[in-house]
């Protein structure tokens, strides 16, 4: 079978996400589980002055202070969706985006 | 899912030249125009909260419950839409041409075949949409997997020759080219086509064992077909060796007595089709040809060990020689064989 891979935005209009990494595992308190839409998890803060890319990262979840940075990445990431056909037998990924 | 991808394949994904190819019980392939990779899944113990671009939306629950607080709300929100698990790596790999000579195979061409009309006739019959759902390899890939099988089109389907039609409209072709005094570097197109196809031989076939056996070329007077001298005999050795092997000294009386005059035989031209062996005060000679044999490294060894046990690099060499796609693979292999040979040249 083929599946074709399409850009849903063209070349020129991809936009970018961002990515937030973490090591480790982010839980929400059980109180919450179940209910995390819309769920507020933490506070990203930059710690330099000026907002360039390298700069310092604070990331602030419930007690939690992680040191991060702003990484470029090596290779482009792209964002793809499965998306099924009505006769069902290929699907369309879809890029929604793709992020530096 | 997270797809990473070199800067030289954003062009082809982003324009939508890209497809995924593969049955549900294989490994799933990416596929450019042109090259072939293995996707592998790479997975990650980190987090990864990925984040569309987008309106800023205001959380709408807090741990501490203080959503009612305005002024709180006020700072800039992003919203985390996924945590990624991982992300699928490509890995440029040889295309799985095994399988186009394998389906090819399951039903060649033969002359005078009738296919009948029915759509059961059809089974082992492929076209080209057929092909690029059933092989795992890039479109440019495929199609010079299709010219190294030598496979031709017929009737929208991709077909191999079976080896007794392209001996029977060889040797029509040299008969006429002795009745008609062409020249075999310089048989004329035309009066090829015509005269063949008043003996029942289509354009089709007619002009596929010209492209196999010879080159084509452009003059004043029309276009000229010049028949390559290796091909043609290499041709006539396989038919010599068909009955099994054979002692060298009567296969190569048997050789030359069979090939057009004008041609010499070589046994330089049989390099990569033959395996010699010494019986006795004899030598002998056998079939084997390297088109036969698998294209992946792992199963050609395999095949190459279980013919003999033991191999001496010269004679070795012509088999494992670079072929489509798997340039990488053969050049690594080589660069170790190499440094092993030195080695043991060394010891002595």
């Amino acid at each position: 079978m083929q599946i074709q891979v399409r850009c849903g935005c063209g070349e020129a209009a991809c936009p970018e996400w961002a990515v937030v990494e973490v090591q480790g595992v982010l839980q929400p308190q059980p109180c919450f589980s179940g209910r995390i839409q819309g769920l507020h998890i933490g506070r990203l803060c930059s710690t330099s002055s000026a907002p360039t890319s390298k700069g310092g990262y604070t990331f602030t979840v419930g007690y939690h202070e992680l040191a991060g940075s702003k990484v470029t990445l090596k290779k482009p990431l792209l964002v793809l969706r499965k998306k099924k056909n009505d006769n069902g037998d290929t699907g369309e990924l879809e890029l929604p985006a793709r992020r530096r | 899912i997270l797809l990473e991808a070199g800067d030289d394949l954003l062009p082809d994904l982003l324009q939508g030249r890209v497809t995924v190819r593969g049955r549900p019980e294989e490994e799933a392939v990416l596929c450019t125009p042109s090259a072939t990779y293995a996707m592998k899944f790479v997975g990650t113990s980190n987090s990864m909260f990925l984040i569309p671009p987008g309106e800023a939306v205001a959380a709408s629950l807090r741990p501490d419950h203080t959503n009612e607080d305005a002024t709180v709300a006020s700072a800039a929100a992003a919203s985390i839409i996924k945590v990624a698990p991982g992300s699928i790596e490509l890995v440029r790999t040889a295309p799985r041409l095994d399988k186009l000579r394998s389906l090819l195979r399951e039903r060649p061409y033969v002359l005078d075949e009738d296919l009948g009309d029915g759509s059961e006739d059809k089974q082992g019959l492929y076209t080209w949409q057929d092909l690029c759902v059933l092989v795992q390899s890039s479109d440019s890939e495929l199609l010079e997997g299709l010219n190294s099988l030598s496979a031709v089109e017929i009737d929208g389907f991709w077909r191999t020759v079976d080896v007794g039609s392209v001996n029977t409209v060889l040797d029509m072709i040299l008969h006429n080219s002795v009745l008609h005094d062409w020249l075999l570097n310089a048989l004329p197109e035309n009066a090829v086509l015509s005269v063949m196809e008043a003996d029942g031989f289509t354009h089709k076939i007619v002009a596929h064992c010209l492209s196999r056996f010879g080159t084509k070329v452009e003059q004043e007077a029309g276009s000229c077909w010049k028949l390559d001298e290796r091909l043609v005999c290499l041709q006539f050795a396989r038919r010599a060796l068909a009955a099994g092997k054979m002692k060298l000294n009567n296969f190569m009386d048997k050789w030359e007595r069979s090939i057009p005059s004008g041609m010499r035989a070589d046994l330089q031209m049989l390099e990569g089709e033959v395996l010699y062996e010494r019986l006795g005060a004899e030598t002998w000679v056998h079939a084997f040809s390297v088109a036969d044999l698998p294209l992946t490294p792992a199963e050609r060894f395999a095949a190459l060990f279980r013919e003999r046990p033991r191999w001496e690099w010269k004679d070795l060499q012509p088999f494992i020689r670079y072929n489509n796609g798997l340039a990488c693979t053969w050049s690594v292999f080589r660069r170790v064989a190499d440094q092993i040979r030195k080695k043991n040249a060394t010891k002595r």
